[in-house]
């Protein structure tokens, strides 16, 4: 293959678009070739980097709550204003509503715990909502796993060597666990680990990062087999923490909290 | 019914975050952006069925968006970013210069590279013609791949794969330019 033909199939071929024969063929030409490799290398971390800007504009998209989904609670919604965009309400009314709404809500639950009258449901704690609003990220194709692989050790390996954290892995059971993958990512703006399993078809995530005072403030504690677990639920996800060394590592998953604390007491960790 | 708005949201729930990214590029302000996405969800919701035999990818739902967009276009009462052109296949399907050399960049290392990145790469895409930036932001904002960003623009897999490759050599000539506006690359040399 020579270089112009390299040139005609590069960005196919950097998004992965070609077939196998022909994308083996350009990767061989670009083992050879340090022009068309650099040119190649420019154009990857362009992509990337564009990737990631427009990925960074998405930080604060509206959340997916209930407010959205009871909007397509059912058919028959109220029909257009002839020559009008139509809209179920119109959008600003709707926020309007929404904030009023809560603020109603807030200013009841305060008067509420004033006088005394009752011991409101707590919401979750911060670091459930860190945890599984990355979880929820992630499986919305937010993000991907940089590494695929089953292989416990590549994994840690590599999340060590890209997160300089002293990631420990739990070695899957198979074949009721399997290890997916893993990504770096950020958690509370602390450099973090995230490794995906699957475990009987459902995702469980594992995400690791340096612990700071307070980050299990408002979860349950939970001692099992001598250990110390923080537990919580957000969102339809159960959160399962707990402490190693310096780090802490946080499951989250739509198993239940059982399931998912057993998941963690049972799986053998890879240095151990 | 339940089940079918169920059904709904588990469909729409994954593409909530790319919807909203591609709905900002193609309109200019947050607000016509969120209610882009609204509309875009109502059209879809109004043709949902899940008993057609029939699947719904992501690309239905962006195909649905581009729809509003080019309504909005018509009625004038937005500022659209992005104007759907007709396509001219014929050139795009026989490109003469896709195997030309590419616009030199100048030695920068990696670190340096990625700021200057970060600071030009949007003003750069927004600077591309309309037809480019939009397969451009269908995969990056979208997360389509080429055969989905087709059928969302309705046309062959390899108008897709030209107009690609063509964005992102004018995506490089305009970070290029601002490079050279920087005083990091010197006049090209005659």
């Amino acid at each position: 293959m020579t270089c112009t033909e390299v040139r005609e199939y590069l960005f196919p071929f950097l998004d992965s678009e070609l077939d196998a024969p022909l994308s083996i063929e350009i990767q061989r030409h670009l083992d050879s070739c340090p022009r068309c490799a650099r040119e190649a290398e420019i154009e990857r971390t362009i992509g990337k980097r564009l990737g990631a800007v427009i990925e960074t504009t998405g930080d604060d998209v509206p959340v997916f709550d209930q407010s959205t989904a009871e909007l397509f609670g059912q058919r028959g919604q109220p029909e257009p204003t002839p020559g009008r965009r139509r809209r179920l309400l119109p959008f600003r009314w709707h926020r309007w509503l929404a904030t009023a709404a809560a603020l109603a809500i807030v200013v009841g639950a305060g008067t509420w715990l004033v006088i005394g009258g009752g011991d409101p449901r707590p919401g979750p704690s911060r670091f459930a909502e860190l945890v599984v609003s990355d979880f929820e990220h992630f499986l919305d194709g937010g993000s991907r796993v940089e590494l695929a692989s089953a292989d416990s050790r590549a994994v840690a390996d590599w999340l060590r060597d890209k997160t300089t954290l002293a990631v420990v892995l739990p070695v899957p059971a198979a074949p009721v666990s399997r290890l997916v993958g893993c990504r770096k990512c950020k958690i509370d703006d602390r450099p973090a680990a995230f490794a995906i399993y699957d475990v009987n078809g459902i995702p469980v995530s594992l995400v690791a990062f340096a612990v700071e005072r307070g980050d299990f403030d408002g979860m349950n504690e939970v001692r099992r087999g001598g250990l110390t677990y923080w537990v919580d639920h957000c969102r339809g996800h159960a959160v399962v923490a707990y402490r190693r060394g310096q780090l802490v590592y946080a499951a989250v998953s739509t198993l239940p909290e059982q399931d998912l604390l057993s998941w963690m007491m049972t799986e053998e960790h890879e240095s151990d | 019914m339940e089940a079918t708005s169920q059904e709904f949201l588990r469909y729409v729930r994954p593409q909530w975050r790319r919807l909203h990214l591609v709905a900002r590029r193609y309109v200019a302000s947050e607000v016509d952006a969120q209610d882009l996405v609204q509309e875009t969800l109502l059209r879809a919701w109004r043709n949902y069925s899940p008993m057609q035999e029939r699947t719904y990818s992501p690309a239905w739902l962006f195909t649905i968006m581009r729809s509003a967009v080019v309504d909005w276009q018509r009625e004038r009462q937005r500022r659209i970013n992005l104007v759907p052109a007709p396509d001219s296949e014929l050139t795009e399907l026989a490109p003469d210069d896709l195997a030309d050399p590419f616009c030199p960049f100048p030695p920068m290392d990696e670190e340096r590279f990625r700021e200057f990145l970060d600071d030009t790469v949007v003003a750069a895409l927004e600077a591309l013609d309309h037809q480019f930036r939009e397969v451009v932001m269908l995969s990056v904002a979208g997360g389509l791949n080429y055969r989905e960003i087709a059928e969302v623009l309705d046309c062959p897999v390899g108008t897709v794969m030209s107009r690609m490759a063509r964005a992102r050599r004018a995506l490089r000539e305009n970070l290029a330019g601002f490079a050279r506006q920087m005083g990091w690359i010197r006049e090209s040399r005659p």
